[in-house]
């Protein structure tokens, strides 16, 4: 009974032993061991080691990539107009001896490492202006006049200005973490949200409303226009389409007359006489009706054998 | 045991050695006991808890998934088979199983719930365009997982908790940051108009691009299968003025439509009308030729003949017209010496004087 205690003691304390000899460094992390708070080794690759029990203690640091979420801070361009940047880096650590050192842990990192993103891009910043920050350039044409579009409005093209702003922080950065000796590598630095400032919001919202009503008024008078426009044109086609047609017509009219004329003056030429006479005659019978009266002299030739059957010329 | 300690790193255990050296100090110990009595117990209890410890690395590889394996930290390549799988249970192993071909989404800028009802985050959704004007985008961004280990043990990220992804996994914030930061900046090189009507796709296939290359550059194992913008407007503050634009630009487009219709209507009539009128004067014309050769075919034909006898039929047809005239007429007959005649009332009362018989 006596040796079975000793057994299970002896079970225990080994157990004991090799769960403090033991320990396993996983792909996500690297340690650094201490022996009576001196740094003694650092692990890096993963896997199950073995340490002095007891007496070693390990310290785990983060072998990801980490991150680091600078607060929004109002920034002032170029032209002392503040602009509300959020931005983020990512940075991982690389020498855990020196990062333990200078920042610690990940919560000094953090401050510390936010502190100088959110002073890099402070400096960058105040280099830019607004168009250059966001990211596009008012188009000019060779005169140097805004280019606009068929709506009245300035075009803009997408420029790589802000990115190139972010390289010019991550490089910044870089060198001051370097200089530092923070054994950690910065990844990348980026610019999440470029807002406005609450306060010049409103002033914000009043430009886009006046020109979109500059816009809207715009195409109701293009309306006006083209409306006007196209019905003058229509009414000025239809009438020219019309007189055309008129013209056409009197020029068609005229040759029928005229060759009407020629045609007919023609044959009555042969005895002009002949035609007088006989067209009187038709003429007659053709305005004479039973409404009209004629006075005739008795001696006219017509009545020449009424009163003198026997007459003759 | 041989472990090493410093110097050159050694990851790879013999596990058949350690097991082979439980067993023989197992073997030792039952002997110990006389094979009998307590010792047997404690013995077949220790074989119950590693069996059982054992059993618990029995896992099921769902279709779809992939599951990477880490042995004492150390990264294994995944199981992409689905079916019935075994691995080292903890602390010895470690085993996360994720969807790899099923499409997740993250939603920027609103949040849907399951009943499909949509609540907007301006903070997310209101931004800068190229032509310093606000505008409100609402994306979602499509993605899945392209290299399981790459996803698991690169990034470390606080996951979110509304989107119910875990501690660690970089689909979390480091996605949201950067399809922030990769919309932002697409926006910025825009227009307004660009973005909220002519070059959406063209929005969509650049934040996409951007994503990945940010995703990319952390190793996150994340392939970004597509980004949709969902509703994009003018901010709630002056949505009624770019309202007003597109009820103008409408009614601009019915102006022109309805002038376009006027003139659709009156220029065929007046073509139509200027086609009669021709016709007309062209009727007028023919008409007018045909019916003088036919009088100077009639004149050519009795002038003819009259010439022949040119005193009998003048006389006859002087007479035959005066016999087609004078029955319809009143007749009023002098006599050569009267110098005057009186005809009193009008035309309807007037009687003729018989003057002789009549004709």
């Amino acid at each position: 009974m006596k040796s079975l205690i000793i057994i299970a003691i002896i079970i225990i304390a080994s157990l004991i032993v090799t769960r403090s000899a033991l320990y396993i460094v996983d792909v996500t992390e690297q340690v650094l061991i201490l022996r009576f708070g001196e740094v003694r080794d650092t692990r890096t690759n993963p896997g199950l080691y073995l340490k002095a029990p007891f007496i070693d203690t390990i310290i785990t640091f983060d072998k990801r990539i980490l991150r680091i979420d600078a607060p929004p801070v109002a920034m002032p361009d170029k032209e002392k107009q503040n602009l509300v940047i959020d931005s983020y880096a990512r940075y991982r650590i690389v020498d855990p001896v020196q990062f333990r050192k200078t920042l610690q842990t990940e919560t000094g990192a953090r401050s510390r490492l936010g502190d100088i993103v959110t002073s890099t891009l402070r400096d960058r910043v105040a280099l830019r202006d607004r168009f250059e920050i966001i990211g596009s350039e008012p188009l000019v044409d060779e005169f140097g006049n805004p280019e606009e579009d068929s709506e009245g409005l300035p075009l803009f093209a997408g420029v790589e200005t802000r990115s190139d702003i972010l390289q010019e922080v991550l490089d910044g950065v870089k060198n001051t973490v370097e200089t530092q000796n923070f054994g950690i590598a910065i990844i990348d630095v980026r610019i999440k949200r470029a807002d406005f400032p609450d306060s010049v919001t409103p002033s914000i919202y009043t430009r886009m409303r006046a020109e979109r009503n500059r816009i809207a008024t715009k195409f109701r008078a293009e309306g006006e226009e083209e409306d006007l426009k196209i019905r003058a044109v229509a009414n000025r086609n239809r009438d020219v389409i019309l007189a055309n047609a008129d013209q056409a017509s009197n020029q068609l009219r005229g040759a029928g007359e005229a060759e009407a004329i020629r045609i007919l003056a023609d044959a009555l030429n042969q005895d002009p006489d002949f035609f007088s006479f006989r067209r009187s005659l038709e003429a007659y019978q053709a305005f004479l009706g039973q409404q009209d009266t004629v006075v005739l002299s008795a001696d006219a030739p017509l009545f020449q054998y009424l009163t003198n059957p026997t007459a003759s010329k | 045991m041989a472990f090493p300690s410093g110097g050159p790193r050694q990851n790879e255990l013999n596990f058949d050695q350690i097991i082979g050296q439980i067993q023989q100090g197992l073997g030792r110990l039952t002997r110990r006991f006389g094979g009998g009595g307590i010792g047997v117990i404690i013995v077949a209890i220790l074989i119950l808890i590693g069996l059982v410890w054992l059993g618990s690395g029995i896992y099921q590889v769902g279709p779809g998934e992939q599951a990477a394996r880490r042995l004492f930290g150390v990264v294994q390549n995944p199981i992409t088979d689905p079916g019935l799988q075994w691995w080292w249970p903890s602390p010895v192993g470690h085993k996360d199983k994720e969807s790899v071909t099923q499409t997740r989404r993250m939603e920027l800028g609103f949040i849907s719930n399951e009943a499909g009802s949509v609540s907007p985050r301006g903070e997310e959704a209101l931004m800068i365009s190229g032509d310093l004007n606000i505008v409100d985008v609402q994306m979602v961004v499509q993605y899945n997982i392209k290299d399981i280990n790459a996803f698991l043990f690169n990034v470390d990220d606080p996951g979110e908790e509304t989107r119910a992804v875990m501690v660690g996994r970089p689909e979390g914030r480091t996605l949201k940051d950067a399809a922030e930061a990769a919309l932002r900046l697409v926006v910025g090189q825009r227009s307004i108009d660009d973005i909220l009507v002519r070059n959406r796709e063209d929005v969509e296939v650049n934040t996409r691009d951007r994503l990945q290359q940010i995703m990319d550059t952390y190793h996150s194992g994340i392939a970004v299968v597509s980004v949709q913008l969902q509703d994009v407007k003018a901010p709630e503050e002056v949505r009624d003025a770019f309202d007003d634009v597109l009820r103008a630009r409408q009614e601009r487009d019915t102006r022109i439509n309805q002038a376009r219709a006027f003139e659709a209507d009156i220029i065929p009539r007046a073509e139509g009308d200027a086609e009669r009128i021709k016709e007309a004067a062209q009727a007028f014309k023919q008409a007018r030729i045909a019916r003088a050769i036919g009088e100077a075919d009639r004149f050519n034909a009795i002038l003819s003949e009259y010439a022949n006898s040119k005193e009998v039929t003048r006389q006859r047809l002087y007479l035959e017209a005066m016999e087609e005239v004078l029955p319809d007429v009143n007749k009023i007959i002098l006599s050569p010496e009267s110098q005057s005649v009186l005809i009193l009332g009008g035309d309807e009362t007037l009687k003729p004087v018989p003057f002789g018989p009549t004709p």
